[in-house]
């Protein structure tokens, strides 16, 4: 692993990631690079890069600075070139800067292929069409704080193999001039098989709602490439605090359940439920990943509301919130025009 | 002499249409050979007596004003409007009078089975069943009667008929014989429009007064558009909510790394059930009788 740092080789200026382009660019002289060239042009200028690659897991990531958040605790993490200026979770401007120390680096990561006016239109769009959203929820001013974070995620490998017991059961319904007859069949099934998954994603971050995380699936693991520090300009990022060993459980359980709806499917009866599995969930592997997720944290009633946009995909999740007068003013005009209609076809003489 | 009735009953008969109902009603004379009944009523000992109390009318003439309680303009009115009932009821209509000068027997049951022999023994009535009514103002007994036979019973039931006379009779009390027949003939309407007591889904009630009125539909006026706002803020308020707990990692799996077999698919047991099918039919409606000639109907009387 080596961490590049990004001066324009041209010019000696900041490059940027640039999700629409794929390339680092720079602000300063128009340059562009690809990460085979930047990596060319350090390797032409450095000697300790095959030093620094045999040093696998516990890498000292100089590079990198890390806010920690005062308000909330969040650990924000940056690379020197980009400031964060508020924590992303609470929107706390208090954010102390510190240098980081170890840490596990990433295996891989999907660098962001939307940018902020993606997202922001996406939000807008969102809102858009959505009546029961309060007005002032609307307002272009909340999502100014958009902001691009990669996200850690656990991702899992597994091989499942065992099997698992059915309980079946068949109705069949018929009946002559006297009686109607219905007959139940019980069945007792097995299925054996097994079949492999391939990076099963767990949210690394405690600081966001699993289901708001979950929600943002899919990725799309085309777009997944070796981790290279250099992605991290220009967004901000997150470390894991989940452990890899707390954060599989759920993981496993999404597996299991997609392990025994399949077996399910291979069973040719009217009703079934599992009674019994004995699958094997080997862990062949796991992969600690970053995750570009564009998120706005908007605040109405006292209570905070998460968005985020899946930054590969563009796809945004978010609950809205209920304007009270929304709400009334929507369900007393639904029920007036149906009444004003019923009378209407009453006095049509239709009803 | 009977040839010259005969050929006169067939010119009445073809000519029936053209004669104008005339305040004065014509009755025929019953005989032994000739008891001018319908063809389905055989008479004998015991119903004979009945029969020949019983006037023979022309039964196209609908009106039979024996009391004379009606001018003959009224007359003229009411058996238009009868006409008009008959084509849109398809139930047969008659409208009797009768006072003291005619052959009613003065009991407990006296306009009802007058009523009845009316018009069995007279050819009223539409169809197989004869459907029809006969609406009586017995002067004697004081009382209105309306006997129904055949598909009138089911529209006409007890309930109905006890509304009829409850909202007329006073009417004859107060000797306005002219507005009490012409209510009873809108109310009968009415009750015709309104369609059988079964169908209680009809868009009409009756009032007291016998007045029609359409009912106003409170359960789907308000009903549906309380489900309708229900269903669309439920639709509303479930697009504001986005977030779901992820609970499978299908789009995790390596599409060729299924591998599936059933090891096994045993019966374990199987059991059938039989219920019995009844097949039974609905019956309601009113009480009925039995009148001298066989027939059954059903009817009220009110004394006024």
């Amino acid at each position: 692993m080596e961490a590049l740092d990004h001066k324009c080789p041209s010019c000696g200026a900041v490059l940027k990631f640039s999700p629409k382009k794929q390339k680092w660019v720079c602000e300063y002289c128009g340059s562009e690079f690809t990460l085979e060239e930047l990596q060319k042009y350090k390797n032409a200028s450095s000697e300790e890069v095959n030093q620094k690659n045999e040093n696998k897991k516990e890498v000292k990531v100089e590079s990198c600075d890390l806010y920690r958040c005062n308000s909330c605790g969040a650990e924000i993490l940056a690379d020197p070139n980009t400031t964060a200026t508020f924590c992303v979770y609470c929107g706390n401007t208090a954010i102390l800067k510190e240098r980081i120390q170890n840490s596990r680096v990433p295996d891989f990561i999907i660098p962001f292929q939307k940018v902020k006016e993606d997202a922001t239109s996406a939000f807008l769009d969102l809102v858009k069409h959505k009546p029961l959203v309060p007005r002032t929820f609307k307002s272009r001013k909340n999502i100014d704080k958009i902001t691009g974070v990669y996200i850690p995620f656990w991702a899992y490998d597994f091989d499942v193999d065992g099997t698992v017991h059915f309980k079946c059961v068949d109705i069949h319904t018929w009946s002559d001039y006297y009686q109607s007859y219905t007959k139940t069949d019980t069945y007792d099934v097995v299925c054996e098989g097994s079949m492999n998954f391939d990076k099963v994603l767990a949210d690394g971050s405690s600081r966001f709602p699993d289901d708001l995380m979950d929600s943002l699936e899919p990725f799309d693991y085309k777009g997944l490439t070796e981790y290279n520090h250099a992605y991290l300009s220009g967004f901000l990022s997150e470390k894991y605090d989940v452990l890899e060993e707390k954060a599989i459980e759920r993981a496993k359980n999404r597996t299991l359940n997609t392990t025994v709806s399949l077996f399910k499917e291979r069973v040719r009866h009217q009703q079934k439920s599992a009674v019994k599995n004995e699958l094997n969930l080997n862990n062949v592997k796991s992969n600690y990943i970053l995750l570009p997720v564009f998120m706005v944290n908007i605040k109405y009633r006292d209570k905070m509301y998460t968005f985020a946009m899946n930054g590969q995909t563009g796809k945004i999740i978010g609950d809205l919130p209920l304007g009270v007068k929304e709400v009334v003013l929507w369900s007393l005009g639904i029920f007036l025009v149906c009444l004003i209609i019923c009378i209407g076809l009453y006095l049509g003489g239709i009803i | 002499m009977k040839k010259c009735f005969k050929i006169f009953l067939l010119i009445l008969v073809l000519f029936l249409p053209y004669i104008k109902v005339d305040a004065s009603t014509n009755t025929y004379v019953r005989t032994y050979e000739n008891w001018l009944v319908p063809n389905d009523i055989v008479v004998d000992s015991s119903n004979m007596s009945s029969v020949l109390s019983t006037p023979a009318v022309n039964a196209e003439e609908k009106i039979y004003d024996f009391a004379s309680l009606l001018t003959s303009q009224e007359e003229v009115i009411l058996y238009d409007e009868v006409i008009q009932f008959i084509e849109k009821s398809n139930l047969d209509l008659a409208i009797v009078t009768v006072s003291d000068y005619d052959k009613i027997c003065s009991y407990e049951d006296c306009s009802q089975v007058y009523a009845d022999d009316f018009y069995d023994y007279n050819s009223f009535g539409l169809g197989d069943d004869h459907s029809g009514l006969l609406f009586l103002v017995d002067m004697k007994n004081r009382e209105i009667y309306i006997s129904t036979t055949g598909k009138a019973m089911d529209m006409y039931n007890d309930i109905r008929i006890d509304k009829i006379l409850d909202a007329i009779y006073t009417e004859f009390g107060s000797d306005k014989y002219f507005e009490g027949i012409t209510k009873f003939m809108t109310i009968i309407e009415n009750y015709d429009t309104m369609g059988l007591p079964s169908n209680i889904d009809s868009k009409y009630a009756i009032s007291a007064d016998g007045e029609i009125y359409r009912k106003f539909p409170w359960l789907i006026v308000l009903g549906v558009p309380s489900v309708i706002t229900i269903i669309v803020m439920g639709i509303l308020i479930s697009k504001n909510k986005m977030v779901k707990v992820a609970t499978t990692s299908r789009e995790y799996l390596e599409k060729g790394s299924i591998n599936i077999k059933v090891v096994r698919d045993v019966l374990t047991s199987s059991h059938t059930t039989s219920t019995p099918i009844s097949h039974s039919s609905s019956s309601g409606g009113g009480s009925s009788h039995s009148g001298s000639s066989g027939r059954s109907h059903g009817g009220g009387g009110h004394h006024f």
